[in-house]
């Protein structure tokens, strides 16, 4: 056995890396044998005996090395105490021999982690360490495990020491960790001295403890590229920090040392001071604090006074500005209110705290000279001081607020100095951020709101300076009504602030400026603030805002175009009202409102456009309710009066502005859309049936209409307008609902309406509900529905071949085969391929060539009737419920069709334009993630389709080139020397209205000057001189652009601008 | 470079905000495209879309003798909605007749180029002193800027110029000067003739710096710089 050991030994010895893996393994079955039992730790080392003494300075600390393995790797638990005392004496021995330290430390290591391991033994480690160790000369690996020694006896004996051996430790650390400068073992080191600034007594060595960090302050350290340890400069500097602010003792050499680096010329130290200043602040305690307020207030006070403060009326908003800012000095502004806030933080209790308190006091009587005059340079500063101040806790709050008010309203009674309006303006701002004081402590923070806040005193003055600065001054003065309305904005969210008068004459007054003033900023201003409010308070905007907008329209709108002293228009009026609907009360109460005003407006014969903008203006307020409210009582309610009244306007009386208006009823039937499609599905059944009886079988009373029709309706024998409807409402409604009639009749009453003479609007709307119809109510796996559209089929294609037929009703077959190609192949129906192959083939038809292209894009262009609703289906996922649709349709369609045409058309040579024109009509409507993975295949289209003579083909194909030169530029690059005359070219046609073309040119163009530069500077002396012509464009945008690309060559390969 | 000129440090800024722009200088109050119009055109290009009866297409290309149109309303926009098939075909055969009236009208409509156009131009170019632009730091004003621009593109058009340094010793106003020209350089057509003046009374040395930038010869010289043009380029930057 012991021939066995002797052999694994040498193993080891001969091994010329301890970490090869014949050394770790015969490690690791030593460490095994001696767990075992096999080999005791004596026999062991009696057959290393003589390596351990050998003169050599190889073999001795190699075999030393074997030894400081084993036991590191042998279980903590195994050694008898008496193995573990001899040990620690015979590497004790050893650390006089300069060549074995790393191993020796290294058993050491491994020693004191032993479960029996003696503490008694840590005195004589801790002696050798600091008397016998010295750092200097060893390497930094060897350093490394010094301090790991001291990190394993905090982890295992650290009551003992703390008790027996405070001192020695403590000295022990300053010892080894003196002219560190690796930046592991700096790690190490600075985490060590937290750790016994945290648990061991070091009032007598303050001092060393904290030069024994500090020396290294400021770190400028920067990992190197590939460095192995991945420690970066910052979390150095962090446990740096880490160290100085652990005990407040370190504050008497911290503070000043700290104070004094602030003079650094160099951002990034100045930043590093401040960060620690204000983590010392955090952790040191109170009392040392107020020792050293005064010189930190008045170090820190000029980093924020001497700066000009950006302009934003929000603290939040103003923070984030200086945190994103590009360059260091910036950064130091909100690290210093952070500072501020600390101090401000240490005002816990009010009580016991007096001197704090004062200082806090100190600070505002200092900063008085400012606050009290608002046009004064370090007026906002200060302000904002005061902001981080009182918004760091509410004792500091209570304290100031009051005070810091006083003083900023100090201009408006000053009956030295006028109140001008740069001083009105600077005081609004400077209160703002006050404001956003209480909002962090109350809303933020959560904190309860006392009925006495030291603030509410002066709410009044707050509020009258807003009405003042609203009601009371010139329209002119955009900037000071723009901040009025933006601290009303603020006002409203502040919690528990304003009360329900208060709020009611701030509507009002917003309300006010909405329809007095005309400037375009404050009347935006004031929207987007009335539009948040009425998110909240719907009741206060519709109690004051409503009405009186209303009273603005009309009844009739006729005489009112020579009110030219009107400055606020019906359509302003509108878009108010779209833009404040922001809750369901509003929507509810507007819909009504819009719809008495359009019943008032078409008994007075108002104009056809106004009706209409109403009729929209209901629509659009509709699509505002999200898709959290039901519209259930909509359609009981609104519905039925919104129907009778249209009904009786369109179908009806003759002599109404309406009368058989297309627009009207398409505006009409979006509100039904979006009412239906939110409504219950439950309700879905129901609705379709009601409408069927109305519109199909003619009944003249039913619930879905308030008065009775006074002739009944039939959309398939004369009404035909109302289609529109028809469509929008089998569109929205639940694809499950069963179809009142058998949906084949009813396809055929509606080819036969499709043969009658109608307006281009009717058969649009009767085809699309064939259509749908089509998609929703036949079943691809009924058999007589099949067969019915394959009959459809044989009908409709030999019309469109025979030689009798007109072309009229050619078109009409045509159309007709496109419109149920759509809908079966959005459900995927197996039909679908046959409609679509047959369209295909016509392509090569030179009757029907010119329209079949059309015929391909309408199949997977985004019909409105087509529109996909969703609801939370099963799983959680959402699914469409009113159409019978496929994700993928549209990629399917286009993978399929594509071979087909890139090989007609290769196979004419590219003389026939067809395919490219169906090509580029297909790609409008198709996502760039399909069009991307056949960009190889489509590029040889595209660029002769760039010659053909068509706007429209060159424009879609320029889309396309556009997508490939930024998603696969390496298609393009081969291509540059073709392309970029062609494009050039483009750009020059000078009589064609083709401004679209020329600006997508550009765009490619300005994209291409991102290819490697090797590829584009050949073309650059082209391009910028080409493009001079261009710069005398017609069109604004074009030159424009034009600049801009040029710009872009000019600048070729320059590095770019941060 | 700012630093060491504490006087230049903290000029007056304006917000972005703040700027004109070409919609407020049209001195239009609050600006509503007329929403329902908009809506009513898409509606009839949808139906133009969607509809394969299109009478342009079928009339003018092949005038079949049989057709029997659908009954086209009245009104006069369906006529002038550009459907933007038609020209697929019809561009090569009858150039003369396509394009809609709507479209035509565009045509006819010149935008001229003014003095808010140029505004634009250079107000973007950043100080070479400061993170910010010359519009912001009212370096430029649209006041300042005066376009004679000859609708006969073959005569010569004027633009002067007047700049205002934010401090009257400005010692980059120069190089503010010549990269306002270089920047109309290559965004104007050759035909205009571009004069740069500092506003009277804003700089110490108003004489010499005119002269300066308005030497061809010393301009051109500048530009072969290359350490100058790069500062230059720098300045464009935030143009786009």
């Amino acid at each position: 056995m012991s021939l066995d050991v002797k052999s694994m030994i040498n193993q080891y010895m001969v091994a010329t890396d301890p970490n090869s893996s014949e050394a770790t393994s015969s490690v690791k079955t030593l460490v095994h044998q001696i767990e075992n039992k096999q080999l005791s730790l004596l026999n062991f080392i009696k057959l290393l005996g003589d390596y351990l003494t050998d003169d050599s300075n190889t073999i001795r600390p190699k075999s030393l090395s074997l030894l400081s393995s084993t036991l590191d790797s042998i279980e903590f638990d195994k050694l008898q105490a008496k193995e573990v005392d001899v040990l620690v004496s015979f590497y004790s021995s050893k650390m006089e021999d300069p060549q074995c330290t790393m191993e020796t430390l290294k058993g050491i290591n491994a020693l004191v982690s032993m479960k029996m391991f003696r503490p008694s033994s840590l005195k004589v480690i801790l002696n050798d360490l600091k008397e016998k160790y010295e750092s200097r000369g060893q390497l930094a690996s060897t350093r490394y495990f010094a301090f790991l020694i001291l990190q394993s006896i905090m982890e295992a004996k650290l009551e003992y020491c703390q008790t027996n051996l405070n001192d020695l430790f403590v000295e022990t650390f300053l010892h080894v960790a003196k002219n560190e400068k690796d930046p592991k073992n700096l790690m190490i080191s600075f985490k060590l001295n937290k750790a016994i600034s945290d648990n061991f007594n070091v009032d007598k060595f303050s001092e060393d403890m904290f030069d024994s960090v500090y020396c290294y302050f400021p770190i400028s350290f920067r990992a190197p590229e590939n460095d192995p340890y991945k420690i970066t400069g910052d979390q150095l500097k962090q446990a740096l920090r880490d160290c100085l602010s652990a005990k407040s003792i370190y504050a008497k050499d911290s503070i000043p040392n700290l104070i004094e680096k602030l003079a650094s010329t160099s951002p990034t130290v100045k930043l590093d001071v401040l960060k620690s200043l204000n983590q010392c602040i955090e952790n040191y305690d109170t009392k040392t604090i107020e020792e050293y307020w005064i010189s930190l207030w008045n170090s820190l006070k000029f980093e924020i006074l001497h700066k000009e403060i950006a302009s934003a009326e929000d603290l939040a908003a103003l923070i984030k500005y200086y945190e994103e800012g590009d360059n260091e000095s910036e950064r130091v502004i909100p690290i210093t209110w952070n500072i501020f806030q600390s101090m401000s933080n240490k005002y816990t209790d009010p009580k016991e705290q007096e001197g704090v308190r004062d200082y806090l006091i100190l600070i505002v009587d200092e900063l008085s000279k400012y606050l009290k005059d608002s046009e004064d340079t370090k007026s906002r500063q200060s302000a904002v001081i005061m902001a981080s101040i009182c918004s760091a806790n509410v004792n500091s709050f209570n304290l100031l607020i009051a005070k810091v008010m006083k003083l900023l309203i100090t201009p408006i009674n000053d009956p030295e100095q006028a109140f001008t309006i740069k001083k009105q303006r600077m005081l609004l701002s400077n209160i703002s951020f006050m404001l956003d004081a209480y909002y962090k402590l109350f809303n933020t923070d959560g904190l309860f709101v006392e009925h006495n806040n030291p603030i509410f005193e002066y709410k009044d003055i707050i509020l009258t300076m807003v009405n003042q600065s609203l009601l009371a001054t010139s329209n002119v003065e955009v900037t000071l009504r723009c901040l009025a309305i933006k601290i009303i904005g603020k006002l409203f969210t502040l919690k528990s602030f304003l009360t329900a008068e208060e709020r009611q004459l701030l509507v009002q007054t917003l309300s006010e400026v909405l329809l007095e003033d005309d400037n375009v900023n404050t009347f935006k201003q004031a929207l987007s603030s009335l539009n948040s409010i009425s998110k909240d308070h719907p009741s206060i905007v519709l109690q004051y805002t409503i009405p009186k907008l209303l009273t603005l329209l009309p009844d009739n709108d006729l005489n009112q175009a020579e009110d030219l002293n009107k400055h606020i228009t019906n359509e302003k009026v509108f878009d108010i009202l779209s833009s404040i609907s922001e809750n369901i009360l509003i929507i509810n109460s507007l819909i009504i409102r819009l719809l008495n005003k359009l019943s008032t407006v078409l008994q007075s014969n108002g104009s056809q456009r106004y009706a209409r903008e109403l009729l929209l203006t209901i629509s659009n307020i509709l699509n505002k309710l999200n898709h959290k409210e039901s519209t259930n009582d909509n359609l009981r309610k609104f519905v039925p009066r919104l129907l009778s009244l249209i009904f009786e306007n369109v179908i009806f009386n003759e002599s109404s502005v309406i009368y058989e208006d297309p627009i009207a009823l398409e505006f009409t039937a979006r509100s039904l859309k979006k009412i239906i499609t939110e409504a219950d599905l439950s309700l879905h059944q129901d609705t379709l049936d009601n409408f069927y009886k109305v519109l199909v079988s003619g009944e003249t009373t039913n619930v879905i209409l308030s008065n009775a029709l006074v002739k009944p309706i039939s959309v398939l024998k004369s009404n035909f307008i109302l289609f529109s409807l028809f469509t929008a409402i089998l569109g929205s409604v639940d694809k499950f609902v069963i179809f009142p009639t058998l949906s084949r009749d009813f396809v055929d009453s509606l080819v036969s309406v499709l043969d009658i003479e109608t307006t281009l609007s009717e058969r649009q709307a009767t085809i699309q509900t064939l259509s749908l119809v089509v998609n929703k109510w036949f079943k691809s796996d009924n058999k007589e529905d099949s067969e019915y559209l394959e009959k459809m089929f044989v009908s409709l294609s030999s019309q469109v071949e025979s030689k009798s037929t007109t072309l009229s009703q050619k078109l009409k077959s045509l159309e007709l085969i496109a419109w149920i190609n759509k809908s079966l192949l959005l459900k995927g129906d197996p039909l679908s391929d046959k409609y679509r192959s047959y369209l295909v083939s016509l392509l090569d038809n030179p009757d029907m060539s010119l329209l079949v292209p059309k015929c391909l894009a309408i199949a997977i262009a985004d019909a409105p009737c087509f529109e996909q609703f969703k609801k939370a289906g099963p799983f959680g996922k959402s699914t469409t419920f009113n159409i019978n649709v496929r994700p993928l349709y549209k990629q399917k369609f286009f993978d399929t069709l594509l071979p087909v045409l890139t090989k007609k058309f290769k196979e004419t040579n590219g003389d026939d334009k067809t395919y490219l024109t169906t090509l580029s009509l297909i790609l409008n409507h198709v996502n760039k993630e399909i069009v991307i993975p056949h960009l190889n295949e489509i590029l040889p289209l595209i660029l002769s389709s760039l010659s053909v003579n068509s706007n429209l083909t060159v424009s879609s194909s320029l889309s396309i080139l556009k997508i490939a030169i930024i998603e696969s530029p390496h298609l393009i690059e081969r291509q540059m020397n073709s392309l970029v005359p062609k494009l050039l070219e483009l750009l020059s046609i000078t009589n064609m209205d083709n401004e679209d073309v020329k600006i997508k040119s550009l765009q490619c163009l300005i994209a291409m000057s991102n290819f490697q530069l090797h590829l584009v500077v050949p073309f650059r002396t082209l391009i910028i001189n080409k493009l001079e012509s261009v710069l005398d464009d017609k069109s604004r945008s074009v030159r424009r652009l034009a600049c801009d690309c040029r710009e872009v060559y000019y600048e070729l390969g320059q590095p770019k601008a941060e | 470079m700012s630093s060491a000129d504490p006087i230049n440090a903290n000029p007056t800024v304006l917000d972005a905000s703040q700027l004109p722009t070409r919609h407020e200088s049209k001195n239009a109050t609050i600006q509503s495209q007329s929403l329902d119009r908009q809506e009513e055109l898409n509606y009839y290009n949808q139906l133009y879309e969607f509809s394969l009866f299109n009478s342009e297409l079928i009339t003018k290309q092949r005038s079949y003798d049989d057709l029997t149109l659908p009954k086209i309303e009245s009104d006069e926009t369906i006529a002038s909605i550009s459907t933007g098939f038609e020209d697929i075909t019809l561009r090569s055969k009858q150039p003369s007749q396509t394009g809609s009236n709507n479209n035509d009208n565009n045509c006819e409509e010149q935008e001229p180029i003014d003095a808010q156009e140029i505004y634009d131009l250079i107000s973007t170019i950043s100080d070479p002193e400061h993170p910010l632009t010359l519009g912001q730091l009212a370096v430029v004003n649209l006041n300042d800027i005066e376009v004679s621009n000859n609708s006969n593109h073959s005569q010569l058009s004027e633009i002067i110029i007047y700049i205002t340094p934010t401090i009257t010793h400005c010692s980059l106003a120069t190089l503010i000067g010549l990269g306002i020209k270089v920047r109309l350089e290559r965004c104007l057509p050759k035909r205009f003739r571009v004069t740069i003046l500092l506003k009277e009374g804003s700089h110490q040395s108003e004489n010499q710096v005119n002269k300066q930038l308005n030497d061809k010869e010393r301009v051109s010289a500048a530009c072969e710089n290359e350490q100058l043009l790069k500062v230059i380029g720098h300045m464009f930057a935030t143009c786009q």
